[in-house]
């Protein structure tokens, strides 16, 4: 085309768009919320990852950390001394704190802390400047969480042991902590030179040992390197900035990840929307076209008018939806800021930005060439015959090429915001299934409607006849909706089978306290004190804990240099908190094997029973020898027995059980739990117990799971949020094809008024089609949800699954409602046409 | 040198399909209309009359025989040539007025001329507008016009590109008597002035008769081609 001509279509595209703005503008609309979830996620991405990069040490504190599960030996001590630099220490441990003011006790997370830590960033309390790390003095720095709670201040006392301390401040931030950091456990720092007299730590007790080192001679990540072997040796795990880096961007880049999934489909929804609604569009412009033909226009030029009209929506709609993605980024941060380690701050991320927009734009340029195709074939000789050329539905190549072009961009796209590719893919596959059944019921229930189904009322057949007249939209409004309701409640209903999960300690008998770190010359009488309010252990098993040293008689030093092994090394150095006992635990079902369950203790191997997904990452099945390490001590064991552990129950849970007769003699500590009727009787009992045995601590579960649910809360609100554009986009959608047929039924409503129908009767016509349209994407899109979150629940989340009847009934009226509602707003003043003005108009 | 005929059709034949069989709507036309004549093509329904003037205007393209308007072969040329072609030498007048709906009278006049990318447009489509008696409707939309207004938007319209040959599918065929006899007053009234060759599809022996020349169409067949005296 000449310059002139491509004047003239653009001249043209502008002049057709005069009369028709306020569709235009819907139109647009339908990416503009994908647009937005995009962008919103994206900037929030590079919101997190500047944050990142400009406290990255800050996230340590320091330029390397040692952690080890019990006190730091000789081989520990000669490491530490390679590493040089500045060095300090911390002890971290679970305890129970007691509050004298108010006779309250609450399980906290004590962290005895020497030296000049943090190197990095600030160790931020109110009043500020306490140096709890060089304090000689009995005082401590505690979590706000616990300030509140227990309307405690500074200068209140608080008892650790047999020690009583003075509250010096109201801890505000650790370098490289969320404010979350403390929901389960309330961080309380104390000086570690205080830790030994309050007598909390014994042999075999829980405790973490820290060593944090800066201003080194060498980088932190090539020191590590050079020391691995001896750190490998000494059990010791070394982290450095890079490291706690990777570990905060991981989780934090998958959720994003998930949310621009998310946000995506909205981005999908919208291409079908802007398709469906540039295909109404075009189909009342095709006449144009034929007479833009018949005047000499090329098949380019006449066609080029609405390219350009499709081009304009979609940058328009991506323009738009990037300046709501910004309003939105700045909600995320709020949303998130209190689960993540570093302050955020917001800025507008323009390469997010651009990329939102391209994506927006091409997704909807794309999405609108599949009803421009067809324009190219529009014959001039229309203008004389109206009807030429409708009807004929040959299969168009260009169409066809189009659609794998725009399938495998999906897809391409899909699996660039997964960590594997055939994530994406998978995800995508699920949608275009959804996408198949949704088309698939919706062509069902057209044909039944028109088949079979005659219902007395007038109004209702006309309802139902609209459904599957020529030319309607129910199957694009039914998969519109439809995939629309099939994300959000799927994102529901895993919510809500989670929490579900978590809940159940209240609806049942299931254990509801915990005691751990009982010795096991504290055990009778920590029974006696449950026994004095008619209370006793459910359940009490012994802790032993162990370190496995080979498998299949292979050193495990070797295993993880053997190139054909594929043992995750997490299974190869972890603790091992093994029990001993006679029969497998509740909520434990042997899967493979006999269950032994006393052996005389005096011959190896020692049948022991291994839960079946570890024994399937450690690669061994039974009849497989395995030796442990019990604290300095060598076992050898077979695996006789395999067991299916639901590590969702309450009860104390084990990788490995020994039988009766082996692990007596070894040091250990015991765990309980045990139902308390009330919150009263929690409290009492968590104050009985620090008073007798200060080293025991007393865990209330429901507190936990509250702590965990405002987590979790946080997060999937984040999600839903998220989906929420996909619904919006599904009104959008639902708008514009009401919006497209609007002349069609405002002819209709004009016949049924000429022949005596009222007002009323044409608004109910109208809002029993819309709901009837809702009714079938609501169920189909809860059925599919319910279909999809059993699944994911079975396969992924490992939680039974429960229909939460009343909660389904409510999303499909909602649904339904949206539906009517939107329906209704957009045909606005169509029962109310005068008849005469609108024969007179056509 | 003797000028080409306007139109020259030989052996015209136009098949449909239908079902498993070809519906042959036009057969073995043979026709040669001279520049400057108007012709008139007569026939109850169903006789090929519209087919007839779209293989003419070379808006659809024959299942055999040739198409030749002011010496081209139409079906040497391409779709897009044929439109080109159409541009530039051929105007529309049609039963419906088929005018754009998003565009104004003016706008609608115009876009042939702007189609061909020529500047300063307006004047001459004011102008044409200004002689069908629509100066003071220039900037109402198609909605906004009667049927006979309408019709004589598309009058202007055809007339705009000056072309040599006009196309006029029952160009009253929409409109009451009184606004019929205005289009025709105009119709002949231009075609006279600019000297363009007329084809007319027509029910009606009245209009039919202002012609040159009547061709009669039958199932398909010219039965019969009487030139006025």
């Amino acid at each position: 085309m000449s310059i002139a001509q491509w004047k003239f279509a653009a001249y043209t595209a502008w002049r057709e768009a005069r009369r028709q703005r306020k569709r235009l503008v819907l139109c647009a609309l339908s990416i503009a919320f994908g647009v937005a979830a995009l962008v919103a996620v994206d900037s929030f991405s590079a919101n997190l990852e500047s944050g990142l990069d400009e406290e990255a040490k800050a996230l340590l504190g320091a330029d390397l950390q040692i952690t080890a599960r019990s006190a730091f030996g000789s081989e520990a001590e000669a490491i530490f001394k390679q590493v040089g630099g500045d060095q300090s220490r911390e002890i971290r441990f679970a305890s129970m704190a007691y509050f004298p003011g108010s006779d309250g006790s609450r399980l906290v997370q004590v962290r005895a802390l020497g030296g000049a830590f943090p190197y990095y960033g600030e160790f931020e309390t109110a009043p500020a400047g306490v140096d709890i790390a060089q304090s000689e003095a009995p005082i401590v720095v505690m979590d706000p969480l616990i300030m509140r709670q227990f309307e405690l201040e500074v200068g209140d006392i608080v008892r650790l042991g047999s020690i009583d301390f003075t509250i010096a401040a109201e801890l505000i931030r650790v370098p490289g902590e969320a404010a979350f950091a403390g929901i389960f456990a309330p961080r309380l720092y104390i000086p570690l030179a205080q830790l030994e007299s309050t007598g909390l730590i014994e042999v075999s007790s829980i405790a973490l040992y820290r060593l944090y080192a800066a201003n080194l001679e060498l980088p932190a990540d090539t020191l590590i390197e050079s020391i691995q072997s001896p750190l490998d040796a000494a059990y010791l795990k070394a982290k450095t900035v890079k490291d706690r880096k990777g570990s905060i961007r991981r989780p934090l880049e998958r959720l994003s990840n998930f949310l621009g999934l998310v946000g995506f489909v909205a981005l999908l929804l919208g291409g079908v929307g802007i398709a469906g609604a540039v295909h109404a569009y075009l189909m009342q412009k095709r006449d144009t076209v034929a007479i833009l033909r018949c005047l000499g226009s090329s098949s380019a030029q006449a066609s080029g008018i609405f390219w350009i009209q499709v081009a304009t929506i979609a940058l328009l709609g991506a323009l738009a939806g990037a300046a709501g993605g910004v309003f939105c980024q700045a909600a995320l941060p709020r949303l998130l800021a209190p689960v993540l380690p570093f302050d955020l701050d917001f800025f507008v991320s323009w390469p997010s930005i651009g990329v939102g927009i391209l994506y927006g734009a091409s997704t909807a340029f794309l999405a609108g060439i599949f009803p421009l195709l067809p324009l190219r074939k529009v014959s001039p000789l229309r203008a004389l015959r109206s009807d030429f050329d409708m009807g004929t539905k040959q299969a168009d190549p260009a169409v066809r090429m189009l659609s794998v072009f725009a399938l495998l961009a999906i897809t391409a796209f899909a699996a660039s915001r997964t960590d594997v590719w055939w994530h994406g893919a998978v995800f995508i596959g699920v949608l275009v299934l959804v996408v198949a059944i949704l088309s698939g019921v919706a062509a069902l229930v057209k044909r039944i409607l028109r088949s079979g189904f005659q219902p007395r009322s007038f109004l209702l057949r006309q309802a139902s006849a609209n459904l599957h007249r020529p030319q309607n939209r129910t199957l694009y409004l039914t998969t519109s909706l439809g995939v629309g309701t099939f994300l959000i409640y799927t994102l529901t209903l895993i919510q809500t089978g989670l929490l579900q999960q978590t809940e159940l300690a209240n609806e049942s008998d299931t254990p509801n306290l915990l005691f751990f770190d009982v010795q096991p010359d504290q055990l009778e009488g920590v029974q006696a004190i449950l026994a004095e309010r008619d209370l006793a252990f459910t359940t009490a098993s012994p802790v032993v804990t162990m370190r496995l040293s080979a498998i299949k008689g292979q050193s495990v030093a070797s295993v993880k240099q053997d190139p054909e092994l594929d043992i995750k090394h997490w299974v190869l150095n972890r603790e091992w908190r093994s029990t001993y006992r006679s029969a497998p635990g509740k909520g434990e079902l042997v899967s493979g094997g006999d269950y032994i369950g006393d052996w005389t203790g005096k011959s190896e191997p020692v049948p022991i029973s291994l839960e079946d997904d570890l024994a399937r990452h450690l690669g061994v099945v039974i009849g497989d020898r395995l030796t442990y390490d019990v604290q300095g001590m060598p076992i050898e064991v077979e695996v006789s027995s395999l067991r299916t552990v639901d590590w969702t129950q309450m009860w104390p849970n084990f990788f490995a059980t020994f039988p009766i007769g082996v692990l007596e003699p070894a040091p250990q500590w015991w765990i309980g739990v045990t139902r308390s009727p009330d919150i009263e009787t929690t409290a009492a009992l968590q104050s009985a117990i620090f008073h007798a045995y200060p080293n025991v601590s007393a865990v209330d579960l429901n507190a936990v799971i509250e702590a965990l649910q405002n987590v979790f809360g946080r997060i999937s609100f984040a999600v839903r949020f998220m989906g929420l554009f996909t619904m919006a986009t599904g009104i959008i959608i639902l708008a514009n094809a009401v919006t497209a047929s609007r002349h069609q039924r405002v002819r209709e409503s004009v016949l049924l008024r000429t022949m005596g129908a009222s007002g009323r009767q044409i608004r109910l016509v109208l809002a029993a089609e819309y709901a009837l349209i809702g009714l079938i994407s609501g169920v189909v899109g809860v059925g599919l949800a319910l279909a999809a979150a059993a699944s994911l629940g079975s396969w992924v989340f490992k939680v039974d699954f429960y229909v939460p009847w009343l909660q389904i009934a409510g999303a499909i009226g909602a649904v339904v409602s949206l539906s009517v509602i939107t329906g209704l707003l957009c045909s606005r003043g169509i029962a109310s046409q005068s008849p005469l003005a609108i024969l007179r108009g056509d | 040198m003797q000028p080409p005929p306007a139109i020259h059709l030989e052996g015209l034949t136009r098949r449909y399909p239908s079902g498993d069989h070809q519906l042959t709507v036009l057969s073995e036309v043979n026709l040669s209309v001279p520049a400057g004549q108007r012709i008139a093509i007569v026939g109850p329904s169903g006789s090929g009359k519209t087919t007839l003037l779209g293989l003419c205007a070379g808006l659809d393209t024959a299942s055999e025989g040739s198409v030749q308007l002011l010496g081209t072969a139409l079906e040497s040329l391409n779709e897009d040539g044929r439109a080109a072609f159409r541009g530039a030498h051929v105007g529309f007048v049609f039963q419906n007025f088929q005018l754009i709906p998003s565009l104004t009278a003016l706008e609608n006049v115009a876009a042939p001329l702007e189609l061909r990318g020529e500047p300063n447009v307006r004047p001459a489509a004011e102008e044409l507008l200004e002689k069908v008696g629509l100066a003071q409707r220039t900037d109402h939309y198609p909605i906004q016009l009667s049927g006979g207004e309408q019709q004589r938007v598309a009058l202007a319209r055809a007339f705009i590109n000056r072309p040599k040959i006009l196309f006029a599918d029952e160009p009253t065929g929409n409109l009451d008597g009184r606004n019929g006899e205005h289009i025709i007053d105009l119709l002949f009234g231009m075609n006279l002035a600019q000297g363009t060759t007329l084809v007319l599809v027509t029910h009606d022996p009245e209009l039919a008769k202002l012609c040159d020349r009547i061709i009669t169409l039958q199932d398909g067949k010219i039965v019969s081609d009487s030139l006025k005296a």
